[in-house]
């Protein structure tokens, strides 16, 4: 293009083109420079932002207890089971027995399923006859959208030593699971 | 009504006295602060001006200080490079008149000191300086009144090469005396070229004529790209050397573009009008008079405009 063309008599090619490289380095570095600075700043943004919402938790629970002291036993009693009783209606149901169905063999039967609302827990006891399908069961509720942290709490293998060889066949293996549930908010 | 005539006098007055007080301090100012200097050397006028890239901050044409000078043109049977020198020194006088100095300048510079060529590469990729000796070659071959005392500028367009050179004595003349008064050269550009890049969109496939008084440039733009590019000089009719030039090149290369966008940088009414080009109309040519208003607001459009009222 014409608008491009560099005919110069004050400059031979070599100096342009030196200028060039310069002029691309020298932009080069001034970009570097400017994303350091944006992540140096964004890094320390966080920090604060974190720093800050620890501290308002922090100052949440304090007034918490404060209003708790505030009140004679009975009525300390009935904030308490009031609690409980609204962090049982916040548990999600629907979503964690989806989240479990979703990971669930066949092979798998589920004995029970124990919330922890205090924690955003629960306990899930199941049986299988493989441990193969209690692995792919943890690391398929691992996957599930809605569940944060899945650990393998307890196993229990058929004592061999007490049963006959049919029993043991029969006898299967079992497990507890324990799982987190994400917030939805 | 004596009385009212009286104020306003003294308020037109006023007026004037504080726009030339606000224009000398505007020019002070400019002169300080190491702005560039735009000049523009033809081979009879100069024309000088300071960079108004404030222009929108200062926003009047008043404040600019392009000045404009004619010297008596050198007829072209001289040689060149003393029409160079002339022009060179026109431009020293103009700067010592400003006292200019220990600033910067870009210069654009009429191509009636320069020998334009443009090639085509069909060859492999040349290194630099493989390029520089394959041009130096062909100038010798094809201006061979250069006396191998020539400086090359020369840059690359898709597989093209688009050359311009001057007398090397001419351009070191020119360098020292701006040096001498501590003004470094940013740019020294030719005029046609700088011309054809403010057209900007406007020429897509055409040919484009760059008048002055005795000399012309003849330049074939192609989507963009320059194809040809050749210089006429002639004291008797210019009209007739350009309408040769552009059939003979036609015919030669079967070149079916049958436009010419003639763009005229000084306006002496008495060589410029002459330009005769009967036998183009005839053949069915199309021409397109183009004026400064076509070119791209700038710098060297206010030092060309400069100059064509210099004759007005």
């Amino acid at each position: 293009m014409i608008q491009s063309l560099e005919i110069n008599f004050s400059l031979t090619r070599a100096e342009r083109k030196s200028r060039q490289n310069k002029s691309l380095i020298v932009i080069a570095v001034l970009l570097t420079l400017q994303i350091c600075i944006c992540a140096i700043r964004f890094q320390y943004f966080d920090n604060i932002k974190a720093n800050l919402l620890t501290a308002q938790a922090e100052l949440v629970s304090k007034r918490a207890q404060q209003s708790l002291q505030q009140l004679n036993p009975e009525q300390a009693k009935m904030a308490l089971s009031i609690n409980k009783m609204f962090s049982r209606i916040s548990i999600p149901w629907e979503s964690l027995m989806g989240a479990i169905e979703g990971a669930r063999s066949p092979s798998i039967l589920i004995e029970g399923v124990l919330p922890h609302p205090e924690d955003g827990s629960a306990t899930i006891s199941l049986t299988s006859q493989k441990f193969e399908d209690i692995s792919e069961f943890t690391q398929s509720l691992e996957n599930q959208s809605n569940i944060k942290k899945v650990t393998l709490v307890s196993e229990s293998l058929p004592q061999q030593n007490s049963q006959s060889p049919a029993q043991a066949q029969s006898n299967s293996l079992k497990a507890v699971i324990s799982v987190q549930w994400a917030s939805t908010k | 009504m004596t009385t009212m005539n009286t104020s306003y006098e003294s308020q037109t007055l006023s007026k004037s006295y504080f726009k030339e007080k606000w224009c000398s301090l505007v020019l002070e100012f400019k002169k300080r602060s190491r702005l560039p200097v735009q000049a523009l050397l033809t081979h009879n006028y100069v024309a000088l001006g300071v960079n108004t890239s404030f222009s929108s901050f200062f926003s009047s044409t008043d404040t600019s200080i392009t000045t404009a000078q004619t010297f008596a043109p050198i007829g072209l049977k001289a040689p060149m490079s003393d029409s160079l020198f002339k022009a060179v020194d026109a431009l020293k006088q103009c700067l010592d008149t400003q006292k200019i100095r220990n600033s910067k300048i870009n210069l654009f510079i009429s191509d009636c000191w320069s020998y334009p060529l443009v090639i085509s590469l069909k060859q492999t990729q040349l290194s630099d300086a493989e390029t520089q000796v394959m041009l130096l070659g062909l100038y010798k071959k094809q201006y061979p009144e250069l006396f191998n005392e020539f400086e090359l500028s020369w840059d690359t367009q898709g597989t093209q090469i688009v050359c311009l050179a001057a007398f090397k004595k001419d351009l070191d003349y020119l360098k020292s005396e701006l040096t001498v008064r501590g003004i470094s050269t940013l740019s020294i550009k030719p005029l046609s070229l700088e011309i054809l890049a403010k057209l900007g969109v406007k020429v897509k496939s055409s040919w484009i004529a760059v008048v002055e008084e005795m000399q012309l440039s003849l330049i074939r733009v192609e989507n963009g790209l320059i194809w040809e590019w050749t210089t006429l000089s002639s004291e008797s009719d210019l009209g007739q050397a350009l309408s040769l030039n552009l059939i003979r090149y036609s015919s030669r290369s079967k070149d079916v573009c049958k436009s010419l966008m003639v763009f005229t940088v000084s306006s002496n009414p008495t060589k410029i009008s002459n330009l005769s080009m009967e036998t183009l109309i005839a053949a069915d040519w199309r021409i397109t008079d183009l004026s400064i208003n076509e070119l791209q607001k700038g710098e060297m459009g206010r030092l060309i405009e400069s100059i064509q009222k210099l004759k007005k």
